[in-house]
C-alpha cells in the first residue's frame, strides 16, 4: 500500500471542519469521534462516524450500559461537545453529576514488549513482537477513573440539555407514542437551535452528542412498531446533521426477536453486552478474567462498501477501577480437570490403563 | 438470606413476592408486615385482593390497613372525602400510595401491597409499571418518606404472563420466587429463589429452604445442589515429579549442555566451501552408482 514511487498525494484536511475530540478516519475521510472507551474504538474502526446512530444492547441488569453511556457523556464533556441527555428509567441530571473522572494521560503505563532477558531461542521469530494487548492510540479518546466524580467546574463549560417524559400524558394520539413523537420533537429543536445542521454555518461548527438511556423500556410504552419508526426518523435526522447519537435498548426485555433485529438494522453500529453477573458463568473458570461477552453485531459502512473488520469478534470485557478495556476473548490453558468434564462417582480418577489404586503414572 | 431481609438487616427498596396457587405467600407477607411493625416505621397494608378483615384479625393493631378491594371502581361512595378507592379508580397504584404518604407523620413508611394481580388487570401493564417506577424513584430518592415496598405478585394468575414477569422482575430490587418443595424430607422447610441486587451493582442469586416460626421468627438455610459440587482437583502442592518413575528435571550440567546445542535452521555462519550463486555441491557417498558415461550418447538422432 505504499505510495512511495508514485505521485499520489492524499488530499486532507481542505474541508473536513477542525471540532475538538474529533479526528478524520484513516480509511474514508469521515469525521470520528470517540466513544468515550478506547479499545471500543479500535473495534470500531476508530470511532463513532458523526452523524450515526450507535446502539448498545443492554445487559441483563443494565450496570454495564450504564457505565458506557456515562463513559460516552463523560467524553463529550472532555471534547466540550453539546449534550443532551435523555431518560426515563434514571433521573438524567443525576447521572451527569456521576459522571467518571479522566485519567491524565501522564499516569498510564504502556503496554511492554517482553524484556531483553526473555531472550528467545528456539521462538525467536516472536522476539520482536509485542505483547498481547497492545496499549490503543490514547491521543483520541480518554480512559475514567469509575471511583472519582467529575470535576462540576468541567461539566460548566458545557452545554447540557436534558429530557425527561414528566410532563407528558402517555396516552396513545392515533396510535401514535406520545414519548417519542415528544423526543423526536425535542431532539429536532435542539439540533435546530444549536446550528447543527450540516447546511447551517455557525461560527464555531461543534458535535450534539445525543445520549437516550434506556430506550424501548416498559416506561416508553410497551410498542415495539413505535419504536422502530422512531429510530428510523432519527437516524434520518442524524445523517443531516453534526450530531450522534448513542442509545442503549433493554432488547431482553422485547420478547419478539425479529423487532429486536430490525432495530438493530436501522442503527448504524449495534453491539451487544453480555453480563456474566448472576449467571452460572460467573463461577466458570473459563471466564474468570472477564466481566462479560461483547458481540458487534453491525458495523458502518458509510459512503462505502464495506464495513470495518475488526481482528475478531470473540470479544469480552473486563471491569477495572481505571479502565474498561474489551479485548480479544481468550481462553486459558486447560491444566487440570475441571467440573464440566463428566467426573466418574468412583472416586478416583482412572487414567487410561493406569493402576487405578495408585496415583502413580506408570507407563 | 431470607432471614436478614424479614429483620431489615439488609435493605431493598422494592421487594417483590412471587408465589403461585400451590405455594401460598401469605405466611411470608405477614411475616413481613410483622416485622416492619416492630420497628419504628409506619407501615400501611393496602388490600387489593383480600378483604380487609382478613389482615385486621391477624395482624399488629399499629398496622394501617387500607381497602381497596370492596369497592375498588368507586361506585359506591359517591362523596369525595377520604375515599382511597375513589383515588385508586382515577390515578391508580401510584395515587394511592402518594395519598397514603402524604398522611405520613414523619416516620418513613413501609409500604405492602396485597397482591399487585388486580392492579395489573384493572390498569393494565403499562400503568402499573410507570407507578411503581415512580414509587421505586421515591423509595431511592428519599428513604425517610418511602422506606420500602413489598409487592406479592401470583405468578400463575398474571395477564400476558411471559412480559409481565419479566419486567417486574427488572424493576425490582429483590425477588423472591416461591418453589414447590421437591425433596421428601423437607418437613416443613419452604423453598425460594432470591435474586437481590445490591447497591454497588453486583447481583446475588441463592436457593434458600426456609421456615417461619409461629412468632414470625424466620430460618433459612442456603440449599446446595449436591450435582454441582467441584470434583477434587489435583492437589497443587505434590510436585509432578514424584509422579513418576521418570526424571523430569534437569541437573546443571544437563541445562548447560542444553544451551550450547546448536540449533538447526538458525544462522551459524557460512559452512565451508564459500561460493556465490547457486553452485550445487554433489558428495557421493558409497552406495551411490556414479557413471560419468551420458545415456544420451546411444541416441541415434
Amino acid at each position: 500500500m505504499s505510495s512511495s514511487g508514485s505521485s499520489f498525494r492524499k488530499r486532507v484536511g481542505t474541508r473536513v471542519p477542525f471540532i475538538l475530540g474529533t479526528k478524520p478516519s484513516i480509511q474514508n475521510a469521515q469525521l470520528l469521534t470517540s466513544t468515550g472507551v478506547p479499545s471500543l474504538d479500535t473495534f470500531i474502526g476508530g470511532g463513532i462516524p458523526i452523524g450515526t446512530l450507535f446502539l448498545i444492547e443492554e445487559d441483563v441488569y443494565g450496570n454495564f450500559a450504564k457505565l458506557l453511556f456515562k463513559y460516552y457523556l463523560a467524553e463529550g464533556v472532555i471534547s466540550q461537545h453539546d449534550l443532551h441527555v435523555v431518560s426515563q428509567d434514571v433521573d438524567p441530571v443525576q447521572m451527569i453529576e456521576d459522571l467518571p473522572k479522566p485519567i491524565e494521560k501522564a499516569n498510564l503505563k504502556e503496554g511492554s514488549h517482553f524484556g531483553p532477558k526473555d531472550q528467545m531461542n528456539i521462538a525467536w521469530r516472536y522476539q520482536n513482537l509485542p505483547s498481547v494487548q497492545t496499549e490503543p492510540d490514547t491521543d483520541f479518546g480518554h480512559h475514567y477513573d469509575i471511583t472519582q466524580k467529575m470535576d462540576p467546574a468541567q461539566m460548566q463549560k458545557v452545554n447540557i440539555t436534558y429530557w425527561n417524559a414528566d410532563e407528558i400524558d402517555g396516552t396513545h394520539l392515533n396510535g401514535n407514542n406520545a414519548y417519542y413523537e415528544e423526543l423526536l420533537e425535542s431532539i429536532k429543536q435542539r439540533i435546530k437551535n444549536g446550528q447543527f445542521y450540516s447546511e447551517d454555518s455557525p461560527k464555531k461548527r461543534n458535535v450534539l452528542r445525543i445520549g437516550v438511556q434506556s430506550l424501548g423500556s416498559l416506561l416508553w410504552g410497551r410498542d415495539s412498531t413505535n419504536l422502530i419508526l422512531f429510530l428510523y426518523k432519527l437516524r434520518s435526522l442524524l445523517q443531516s446533521s453534526y450530531c450522534i447519537c448513542l442509545l442503549t435498548i433493554p432488547t431482553h426485555l422485547i420478547k419478539k426477536i425479529s423487532d429486536v433485529h430490525r432495530c438493530q438494522h436501522l442503527c448504524d453500529t449495534a453491539v451487544k453486552l453480555e453480563s456474566f453477573a448472576g449467571s452460572d458463568r460467573e463461577t466458570n473458570p473459563i471466564f474468570k478474567d472477564y466481566h462479560g461477552l461483547f458481540y458487534i453485531n453491525k458495523l458502518p459502512a458509510i459512503n462505502s462498501l464495506c464495513s470495518h473488520v475488526p481482528g475478531s469478534f470473540d470479544l469480552a470485557f473486563k471491569l477495572r477501577r481505571k479502565r474498561f478495556s474489551i479485548e480479544m476473548l481468550h481462553l486459558p490453558p486447560e491444566l487440570q480437570e475441571t467440573t464440566q468434564r463428566e467426573q466418574d462417582d468412583f472416586g478416583s480418577v482412572m487414567l487410561g490403563c493406569s493402576n487405578p489404586r495408585s496415583k502413580t503414572l506408570d507407563f | 438470606m431470607l432471614s436478614s431481609f424479614t429483620s431489615r438487616k439488609t435493605h431493598s427498596s422494592l421487594i417483590i413476592i412471587e408465589d403461585n396457587a400451590d405455594q401460598p405467600s401469605s405466611y411470608l407477607f405477614q411475616t413481613f408486615i410483622h416485622n416492619a411493625s416492630l420497628q419504628h416505621l409506619k407501615v400501611h397494608v393496602i388490600c387489593f385482593e383480600n378483604p380487609v378483615e382478613k389482615w385486621t384479625r391477624i395482624l399488629n393493631s399499629n398496622v394501617n390497613i387500607h381497602d381497596c378491594f370492596s369497592d375498588h371502581r368507586g361506585w359506591n361512595n359517591v362523596n369525595e372525602e377520604n375515599d382511597l378507592q375513589g383515588v385508586y379508580q382515577e390515578k391508580g397504584l401510584l395515587g394511592v400510595v402518594q395519598e397514603l404518604l402524604n398522611h405520613g407523620d414523619g416516620k418513613p413508611s413501609v409500604v405492602c401491597i396485597d397482591s399487585l394481580t388486580p392492579v395489573l388487570f384493572r390498569h393494565g401493564l403499562n400503568k402499573c409499571y410507570r407507578d411503581l417506577h415512580a414509587l421505586l424513584s421515591i423509595a431511592r430518592k428519599d428513604e425517610e418518606k418511602l422506606n420500602q415496598l413489598v409487592a406479592v405478585i401470583h405468578e400463575d394468575a398474571v395477564p400476558e404472563r411471559w412480559d409481565t414477569l419479566e419486567q417486574m422482575r427488572h424493576l425490582a430490587t429483590t425477588v423472591f420466587q416461591i418453589q414447590l418443595a421437591s425433596s421428601p424430607n423437607s418437613s416443613g422447610w419452604g423453598l425460594l429463589h432470591v435474586t437481590h441486587r445490591k447497591a454497588g451493582g453486583k447481583i446475588v442469586k441463592q436457593v434458600e429452604e426456609y421456615r417461619i416460626e409461629k412468632d414470625y421468627s424466620v430460618l433459612s438455610r442456603e440449599k446446595k445442589n449436591q450435582q454441582l459440587e467441584a470434583s477434587e482437583d489435583v492437589d497443587p502442592t505434590v510436585a509432578v515429579q514424584n509422579l513418576t518413575t521418570f526424571k523430569l528435571t534437569l541437573n546443571p550440567q544437563e541445562e548447560e549442555a542444553r544451551s550450547q546445542l546448536v540449533l538447526p535452521y538458525t544462522r551459524q555462519g557460512r559452512p565451508k566451501g564459500q561460493s556465490g550463486g547457486g553452485k550445487v555441491f554433489y558428495e557421493p557417498d558409497a552406495a551411490d552408482d556414479w557413471d560419468d558415461e551420458d545415456p544420451d550418447d546411444d541416441l541415434d538422432v
